[in-house]
């Protein structure tokens, strides 16, 4: 309850200081918000006759959906926020003001920024077509977009989302992995194993883990690091607990393969020889030889240790990332 | 006794939603109102139906059955058709608002949608917004997580926190005992391995200002059922055990959004995340010989309720039109502080006396990143990020006896033990750049310079018999990373990445020998090396190739290969890699017809070397191995490191193969017909192979053997039929064909009683074929 009040006092801050915002909001170019419904007819009316320079032409009839971008949120021309055709394609003089029919060639010249590969023209260049994006999108998740790795690997945001589709799919759940497997190939592969995240069934997408955006952490997770992004749904194991297993406490990537593994659950290889891997001490049985030899039907297999069946060693140490009991320090409790 | 009047986080999040819709339809009337006359744009007439169909919301309800016919956990592991029978299907996506009629100026829009409702993965939820202004939502999702069915246990009250035997078990230590194997088989009956997870997300938006806008996100989560875990009784005897889960997260994410301009933006954020284990412990009877000292059973602690919270500050300046600079802190506060939970035994010592630890880790991170264009060929970014992660937990004094040994035990000074809470600190410097070559040719280049120190908080006074458990507590890493990518032109595209990565790891402590230099004694094998903590090189290739053959076919091929190798590791893991090869293609053989095929190649090892070295058997006579010449003098009891018959090793090599091949075809019986098929296999196999060995207790060489081989193969077809009734209905057909059979040796050899101190689970690796037909209606409106 204590937590509950602490949060609900670090709110209360925070609206606080929302409140506060005329007074620190400074001069820009943003516009004004909280119109009334006249207002925002107004703005609509004004949106849409800006749109008609590209919309007397490229109306209903286009083979690739323009107007469906009146669906999307890019699209409520209310909203004195959102763009016009011109705030991304750019002001395409030459494109607009060429005759009817085209121009030289029969063709009209390009648009400035051309987003969809395949079309009438050639694309724009990534940085072109990134930057029209984070003209209004630099914030929140895409704070640590420049220079991370998408952006170095030359991707732009149009190759992943559809900007005009109503329903884009990178933003819903089922769709997404689709789209991060158009490069992702290994993933992919991965989700086909006997272990996997339930991916193939919708319940888990890329984002839950990772912010394609560029985040803090290594290998563009959502949170600081491996180990904070995989408490996000497996809270029970975040502790910090009286015994904390090193290996565990470091990186849960240590054991675990997150896309899919030949080892449930998730493991990156099979118990006993994946705590080997770390465990080669003299005493008792870490360090002993687990091999066909003692599987039942081998020359050693009428006794076979436990060790080798079933979950290896976490059979008997279950409590393997960590222990609050006070004989747990071998996470047999 | 303290009373809380608060009423539950569902219930006040249902009167922030009921909030929001009064909102919401008190804006109706306004959202509606008609544009302005005199101003219609000269752009598309939205009365025009054929707009219509593209500016309005094609909204969707659909209704069926799906039959399934034999049952599987494994099959339905997460998508809830894991019984036989008919179940129902419904799913639904409305979406309207007066934004959808852009002329009118309405920003209000709002969505509710369900999928998959008459299954135990049901989600649901909507989202209400008047945009620019505010935005509500809700998310419920269900995750029945179906682990095992035939998962046999001789415990009378799975599902609960008290597991009990039954009457007369006759507990015995060899478990093999005609009686009690014969015990355990009678006893043993099916228990469902599953868990239900329930999710309740509540999300909302205010924007407060062009400037400043607030969000606010929250989560409740419950997740309950039993779980697949085994348990020591002592002695290195154990079983599986249903344990009881039944957990609570709760997750509040709050943001500050300020935005100045287009060059300047500040999030300041705090998250909560509490952890409630309603399971705070449980107990279940020893089936093994009796053992009075812990009361005949073994009690077991829950995983302990814990807090985050963190405070963040994300923050991007772009200075100039070629340059930003991106920062972002965070301070993470984690604390658990549950009660122990355990049976006192004779001896034991629990911290002087302490009922709970009062567990805290501080988390910092901080990140920089500066980007820049030095020209419109050229950019480049600087990276610092730093970590920290400082466990603050006090140290104590522990003695217990691990795992309940029969005996009364006396506890040896080695058995005494402080907790030794363990940090972490990483810091990273990166510079990285693009060079466009050309138009079409772009080469990027970067180094990464990372150090990582470990460490472990100790007591003032140490204890003699406690060891470092960070063998090594400092490494460094150098990364060198190149790529290129060439678009030749619009239809080929290619691209390569090579990365090579150096970690050292600072000095590696050795344990001495403990014995006596006649017959030496390693607590660890000299030269063994814990892979995370050792030195190591890592290779990295990713290479792809796009190539739009015709206007109607297209070809994508990939390369991704990593290897590392501990290269001062004598024991210890000494490489471990993947090479994925794939290779996509579509081909459109008309608007109406088009093919999609995939395979990939999945080689992946790991390898691993050791030394056996049993303690105390340097002294003991062997029998002379003639493959090991070095036999004799190595097993004197001075030189029992050089035993060339006590190396052995075991390699893990995965090879899976996945391949897919889809179909649609479209415009049958006067385009009313819509068709889709798709296939998809994958084969694995996991090899566990040895070399060398070591010698038995009779002192005898014993070679070791390899591992049966492990293999799976999944075959999965479905196949899809759309049937137009009229523009707005459609009735649609599915088949879908499952089948997999999967063996593995450490579940298929071992049954209830095969070893001897401990007690099986009677399960089986994954095998099934299962046929699914469901049959819907689909009604779509505007």
């Amino acid at each position: 309850m204590n937590n509950i009040r602490k949060a609900l006092g670090v709110l209360a801050l925070l609206f606080g200081a929302a409140s506060t915002a005329p007074a620190l909001a400074a001069p820009n170019n943003l516009p004004e918000l909280g119109a009334g419904p006249a207002a925002k007819a107004a703005i609509a009316q004004d949106k849409l006759r800006k749109d008609a320079v590209c919309t007397r032409c490229h109306d209903e009839t286009e083979q690739a959906p323009i107007l469906s971008l009146y669906q999307t949120k890019h699209g409520v021309r209310g909203d004195a926020r959102t763009p016009s055709c011109q705030s991304c394609h750019g002001e395409s003089d030459a494109h607009v003001k060429a005759p009817s029919g085209g121009g030289t060639g029969g063709k009209r010249p390009p648009p400035d920024v051309q987003f969809k590969k395949g079309g009438a023209y050639p694309v724009s260049h990534d940085k072109a077509r990134g930057q029209t994006c984070l003209t209004c999108h630099d914030g929140g998740n895409r704070t640590h977009w420049d220079g991370a790795q998408h952006d170095r690997s030359g991707v732009a945001c149009n190759d992943c989302h559809q900007v005009h589709k109503p329903k884009d799919r990178m933003l819903a759940k089922a769709t997404q992995p689709e789209v991060c497997y158009t490069c992702h190939k290994k993933q992919r592969a991965e989700t086909h194993r006997v272990s996997t995240h339930p991916i193939d069934a919708g319940k888990v997408t890329c984002s839950d883990c990772h912010n394609p955006h560029g985040s803090t952490g290594e290998k563009l997770v959502k949170k600081n690091n491996v180990n904070e992004t995989c408490f996000s749904c497996h809270a029970e194991k975040r502790g910090p607990f009286l015994w904390q297993h090193t290996s565990a406490n470091d990186d849960c990537m240590n054991c675990h393969t997150p896309h899919g593994s030949t080892v449930s659950p998730l493991l990156k290889a099979r118990g006993p020889w994946l705590c080997q891997q770390c465990h080669g001490e003299v005493a008792q049985h870490p360090g002993a030889i687990y091999s066909g030899a003692s599987i039942p039907g081998g020359p050693q297999g009428a006794q076979p240790p436990s060790q080798i069946a079933f979950r290896g060693c976490v059979n008997c140490h279950n409590a393997i990332h960590g222990s609050n009991h006070p004989a747990g320090r071998s996470f047999l409790r | 006794m303290a009373h809380n009047h608060r009423p539950p986080l569902a219930l006040r999040a249902l009167v922030v939603a009921l909030h929001g819709a009064l909102a919401l339809s008190a804006s109706v009337g306004y959202a509606q109102a008609p544009a302005p006359a005199g101003q219609a744009p000269s752009g598309p007439s939205f009365d025009d139906p054929a707009v219509q169909e593209l500016v309005r919301p094609t909204n969707t309800i659909e209704a069926g059955v799906i039959a399934v016919d034999s049952p599987s956990f494994k099959f339905g592991e997460y998508n809830g058709l894991h019984r036989e029978g008919v179940r129902p299907l419904l799913d639904f996506d409305v979406r309207g608002g007066g934004a959808y009629r852009p002329e009118t100026g309405s920003t209000q829009r709002w969505q509710v949608y369900g999928s998959r409702l008459g299954l135990p993965v049901r989600n649901f939820g909507g989202e209400f917004a008047e945009q620019g202004s505010w935005r509500i939502g809700f998310d419920y999702d269900e995750l029945q997580r179906n682990f095992a069915d035939d998962y046999l246990t001789i415990y009378r009250g799975a599902g609960t926190a008290t597991l009990t035997l039954a009457p007369a078990f006759p507990g015995n230590n060899n478990i093999q005992t005609a009686a009690t194997a014969a015990r355990i088989a009678t006893d043993s009956t099916r228990h469902d391995l599953q868990t239900q997870r329930r999710r309740l997300g509540l999300s909302g938006e205010v924007i407060l200002s062009p400037v400043w806008s607030l969000s606010v996100g929250a989560r409740h989560e419950k997740k309950d059922g039993t779980k697949f875990t085994g348990v020591a009784y002592g002695g290195q005897r154990g079983t599986f055990l249903p344990e009881p889960i039944d957990y609570e997260t709760n997750i509040v994410e709050t943001a500050l959004r300020y935005r100045r301009g287009n060059d300047a933006h500040l999030t300041l954020g705090y998250n909560i995340s509490l952890f409630t284990n309603r399971t705070d412990a449980w107990s279940a009877q020893n089936p093994f010989a009796n053992n009075a000292t812990f009361n005949n059973r073994v009690v077991m602690s829950g995983a302990p309720d814990n807090s985050m919270h963190q405070l963040t500050a994300d923050g991007g300046w772009r200075f100039s039109p070629a340059t930003k600079l991106s920062v972002s802190a965070a301070y993470a506060k984690m604390k658990q502080n549950e009660d122990f939970r355990f049976q006192q035994h004779p001896g034991q010592i629990v911290n002087n006396g302490a009922t709970r630890v009062d567990a805290e880790q501080v988390q910092q991170n901080f990140l920089a990143r500066l980007n820049h264009a030095v020209s419109r060929a050229f950019d480049v970014t600087g990276l610092f990020r730093y970590e920290h992660r400082d466990t603050r937990t006090p140290v104590g004094t522990y003695a217990f006896a691990a795992a309940d040994p029969t005996a009364t035990p006396p506890l040896a000074a080695n058995r005494v033990v402080n907790n030794l809470p363990q940090n972490r600190r990483q810091s990273t410097f990166a510079v990285d750049g693009r060079y466009n070559l050309q138009p079409g040719s772009i080469v990027t280049a970067g180094v990464e310079h990372q150090r990582i120190h470990r460490s472990v908080d100790g007591p003032v006074n140490p204890l003699v018999s406690q060891e470092n458990p960070f063998l090594s507590g400092e490494a460094t890493q150098n990364t060198v990373r190149v790529g290129y990518r060439q678009s030749f032109n619009e239809a080929l595209n290619g691209q390569i990445n090579v990365s090579h990565s150096r970690r050292e790891a600072g000095p590696y402590f050795d344990f001495p020998p403990t014995g006596t230099a006649a017959a030496p004694v390693f607590p660890q094998v000299p030269g063994f090396r814990q892979f995370f903590l050792a030195s190591r090189d890592q290779d990295k290739v990713r290479a792809s190739v796009d190539y739009q053959a015709t206007e109607a076919w297209s070809v994508q091929g990939s390369l991704e290969y990593q290897q590392d190798r501990y290269r001062e590791s004598t024991y210890g893991l000494q490489r471990s890699g993947m090479t994925t090869l794939t290779l996509d293609s579509t081909y459109a053989a008309s608007d109406k017809l088009s093919f999609n095929g995939f395979v990939s190649l999945e080689d992946g090892e790991t390898r691993a070397r050791y030394y056996h070295l049993a303690s105390g058997t340097a002294t003991l006579g062997y029998t002379v191995n003639p493959a090991c010449p070095a036999t004799l003098p190595a097993g004197g009891p001075s030189g029992n490191m050089a035993d060339p018959c006590r190396q052995w090793s075991v390699t893990q090599g995965d090879r899976v193969w996945t391949f897919g091949l889809g179909a649609k075809s479209a415009g049958h019986l006067g385009g009313k017909l819509t068709l889709t098929g798709d296939v998809q296999h994958s084969r694995a196999r996991t090899d566990i192979l040895f070399s060398g060995g070591t010698y038995s207790s009779a002192r005898v060489f014993q070679p070791a053997l390899n591992m049966p081989t492990i293999t799976s193969r999944m075959t999965d077809f479905q196949f899809g039929a759309r049937y137009e009734l009229k523009k707005e209905s459609a009735v649609r057909l599915g088949y879908l064909h499952r089948r997999l059979h999967s063996s593995d040796p450490q579940f298929d050899l071992f049954g209830l009683t095969t070893v001897n101190n401990f007690i099986g689970n009677g399960m089986n690796s994954p095998r099934y074929k299962v046929h699914a037909i469901s049959v819907s209606y689909v009604h779509t409106f505007r």
